[in-house]
């Protein structure tokens, strides 16, 4: 480890939490292009926040509640909410019980057992539907249930709170291959809130368990819309309130099936490959369809807008009623919220056209906001397959496009609609290695010629530009100096990848990367 | 991943500030919606900290029970947030401070069964996580020193910034900075370790064998 590696791992720290200043960046950037070590530093911190996404959320237990309230004293129930209280407290379940957590212990040992071999990426297994009325709490899910086992360990797998958190006791009833019923035994008032939770353990007809397990609280709906009985606060909804809508609130119940079928035309049907790597030759992303450059020979250009697509694919998207959103300190107030407080009969309900598939791994900020708001983007690129990541990227524009440059790559986009990505190639003369030098200056360009264009590129957009006569002729003359940035995002996706660029000559852009070729830019939709 | 939790009542229409004043004039609906809100985040950052759930159950408990006798004693312009990870931080670093102490006395492997975080026991949910990577990420942390654990949980898992961070441990930023560079560097030595030996020394042989030797 040299000199530079001390002072740049640190950096490299800062850098994953955006707190790297300009010039640090361009240290960092000219660093990683000659040190291995640092590179496998940088991968590493990416690494460890990548493993950190994928940690589950863990549920409290809903024995929690109870014992905060029981200890900051009686008063702490409102006299108004003590309407239950004369019904035993008794938890529908919980870890409390011996018997349940043997029982639940081998469904557990069975469900990790059979996961792997049943792992279905159309169709996860996944509460589709909760919905309530005054007769009971209608529970669908995306796939077939092992009815023996839910109907023999209902109360284990299901459980119903009314709203001042006391157990609604219930009687189970399986419906159909899909559909369970808890029917009270005492009719649930319209307009009252339920609050429905189904473990995680309950199984479907090949013994695997949910995806998640799912907490959801319900409005019991009605025939007529009445008044409702909660004491509603004059406050006007905050102004913060975001698009991050919960699906189950306006997804009407479908009983028997609960999937919705959606035709998306993939333009292709490669996965992008991961991050991209830093070294070895050009690397399109696009597999086979797209030639490989040379990366110092003279590139033609071939619209890659003009990849076959294949035949029309389907895709099964279900509708699940569990929007994955980020851990948040303050939850996200609902926007739907007023519509709901004035039920409607399911019936009348229309169904939200644009099903968000239930994703493994969720978009986030900008990217999610955007995939939200654009549905039909959303089902071209597919679901992410990596956890967002902070980018260090350096842009320029050009009179007919631009580059950017991530990880290695450099992206040249046409204003046309089209991308292509390049290996840079382009390496900084050091001086010799045994001399511990003060920090190289890059030559000025090797070439006189001019290009007829007053601004030369410099690095790799410069060598990249300079020995390609087809991306000169794409783009066009350099319209102002290259820029980068430590505060950009991105993230992989099954059809594409996606960036955000806080430096675009527009502002805060988002651009997507479809796989083939296809390239598209948004304003960032997020925080304001 | 994260699982939805949509409450369509007063919580979602209330804003923090508005919700903050009236719990602090004894409105016990506005506190139970401050619980409802922070509940799942703070039991979440409790036992990522902890690595067990009861000690995520029991911590949580008592983080809000002062939150409530405290809250009426705060400034006006409170960060909830920020505060309320604040009073975790605490009553997990002091326990995990507690317990290593208890650790340099000779060892007694039936005695101290039960402090050893995260064996595969006694825990329903280390069950249920089929992947390994989340095994060993609560591995890893897990023999993490607490200051570090804490930073690397507070920037990666509950996603704060390091100005968010620096509020709740209360140093500056740039001392945030320089705790994560370490705490990261910590987490990779201990992964690489750990992974050399294959996961599997990782709970109650290794700690015998290290009591042991004491």
């Amino acid at each position: 480890m040299d000199a530079n590696c001390k002072r740049c791992q640190p950096l490299l720290s800062a850098f994953v939490d955006n707190q790297t200043s300009d010039s640090e960046n361009q240290f960092i950037r000219q660093h990683l292009q000659t040190c291995k070590d640092c590179r496998a530093a940088l991968e590493s911190y990416q690494g460890i926040r990548a493993q950190f996404h994928k940690l589950n959320v863990p549920t409290p237990p809903l024995e929690l509640r109870r014992a905060v309230f029981a200890q900051i004293g009686g008063g702490a129930v409102p006299a108004a909410l003590r309407r239950r209280t004369s019904r035993v407290l008794r938890p529908v379940f919980g870890f409390g019980s011996a018997a349940i957590g043997l029982a639940g212990l081998a469904i557990i040992v069975l469900s990790t057992m059979l996961i792997f071999s049943f792992l279905s990426r159309q169709n996860p297994y996944a509460v589709a539907d909760i919905a309530a009325n005054s007769q009971g709490i209608t529970i669908t899910f995306t796939q077939d249930i092992d009815q023996q086992a839910i109907q023999q360990k209902g109360a284990q797998l299901f459980g119903a709170k009314d709203a001042q958190n006391n157990p609604i006791e219930y009687d189970l009833q399986v419906i159909d291959a899909r559909t369970v019923r808890l029917s009270p035994k005492e009719p649930l008032a319209p307009g009252e809130q339920v609050q429905v939770e189904v473990k995680q353990e309950t199984p479907n007809k090949d013994g695997k368990q949910l995806q998640q397990p799912v907490i959801q609280v319900k409005q019991v709906a009605a025939a007529t819309p009445t008044a409702t009985t909660k004491p509603k606060p004059t406050n006007t909804p905050t102004t913060e309130a975001k698009t991050t809508t919960s699906n189950a609130t306006v997804t009407p119940t479908v009983s028997g099936s609960p999937t919705i079928t959606v035709s998306v035309t993939p333009t292709v049907t490669t996965v992008v490959s991961g991050t991209p790597t830093m070294t070895g030759t050009t690397n399109v992303g696009s597999g086979g369809a797209t030639p490989t450059v040379p990366s110092a020979a003279t590139a033609t250009i071939v619209p890659p807008v003009s990849t076959t697509p294949g035949a029309t694919a389907t895709a099964t998207t279900t509708v699940a009623p569990i929007t994955t959103a980020v851990p948040t300190d303050t939850p996200t107030p609902n926007p739907t919220a007023t519509a709901t407080n004035s039920p409607t009969p399911a019936a009348t309900s229309t169904p939200n056209p644009s099903p968000t598939p239930a994703c493994s791994i969720t978009a986030i900020r900008g990217f999610g906001k955007l995939l939200g708001d654009n549905p039909d983007l959303a089902a071209r690129i597919g679901c992410p397959t990596t956890p967002e990541t902070s980018a260090l990227i350096a842009y320029q524009t050009y009179e007919r496009g631009f580059m950017l440059f991530d990880s290695g790559q450099i992206y040249v986009i046409s204003n046309s609609g089209t991308w292509r990505a390049f290996s840079d190639t382009f390496v900084i003369p050091t001086p010799a290695p045994s001399v511990g030098a003060g920090t190289p200056t890059p030559p000025p360009p090797p070439t006189p010629n001019n290009f007829g264009c007053s601004i030369i590129p410099i690095n790799g957009f410069g060598k990249l530009w300079r020995e390609n006569s087809s991306i000169r002729d794409l783009l066009g003359c350099a319209r102002a100096v290259e820029t980068s940035s430590s505060g950009a995002a991105a993230q992989t996706y099954v059809n594409g990848k996606m960036y955000f660029s806080p430096i675009d000559i527009q502002g805060r852009r988002i651009y997507i990367f479809y796989t083939g070729g296809g390239y598209a830019n948004y304003p960032d939709p997020f925080g304001g | 991943m994260e699982q939805l939790w949509s409450v369509e009542g007063h919580n979602a229409l209330w804003d923090e500030a508005t919700l903050i004043e009236r719990a602090r004039q004894g409105d016990e609906m506005a506190f139970t919606a401050i619980y409802e809100r922070y509940e799942k985040p703070i039991y979440a950052f409790i036992y990522r900290l902890m690595g067990n759930p009861d000690d995520a159950f029991d911590l949580t408990q008592e983080v809000f029970v002062k939150a409530y006798k405290a809250l009426a004693k705060t400034s006006p312009d409170l960060n909830l947030s920020a505060w309320l990870h604040r009073i975790a931080s605490n009553a997990c670093m002091d326990v995990l401070r507690r317990r290593k102490i208890v650790k340099w006395l000779p060892w007694d492997p039936a005695e101290h069964a039960n402090i050893t975080p995260a064996t595969q026991n006694d825990e329903p949910e280390y069950q249920l996580q089929q992947r390994e990577t989340r095994h060993q990420v609560q591995l890893v942390l897990n023999k993490m020193s607490e200051k570090y654990r804490l930073c690397l949980v507070l920037r990666e898992y509950q996603e704060m910034s390091c100005d968010e961070i620096a509020d709740v441990i209360g140093v500056s930023r740039a001392a945030v900075k320089s705790l994560l560079f370490r705490a990261r560097e910590q987490f990779r030595e201990i992964y690489t370790n750990m992974e050399q030996r294959g996961w599997q020394t990782t709970t109650t042989t290794s700690k015998l064998k290290k009591g042991g030797q004491r």
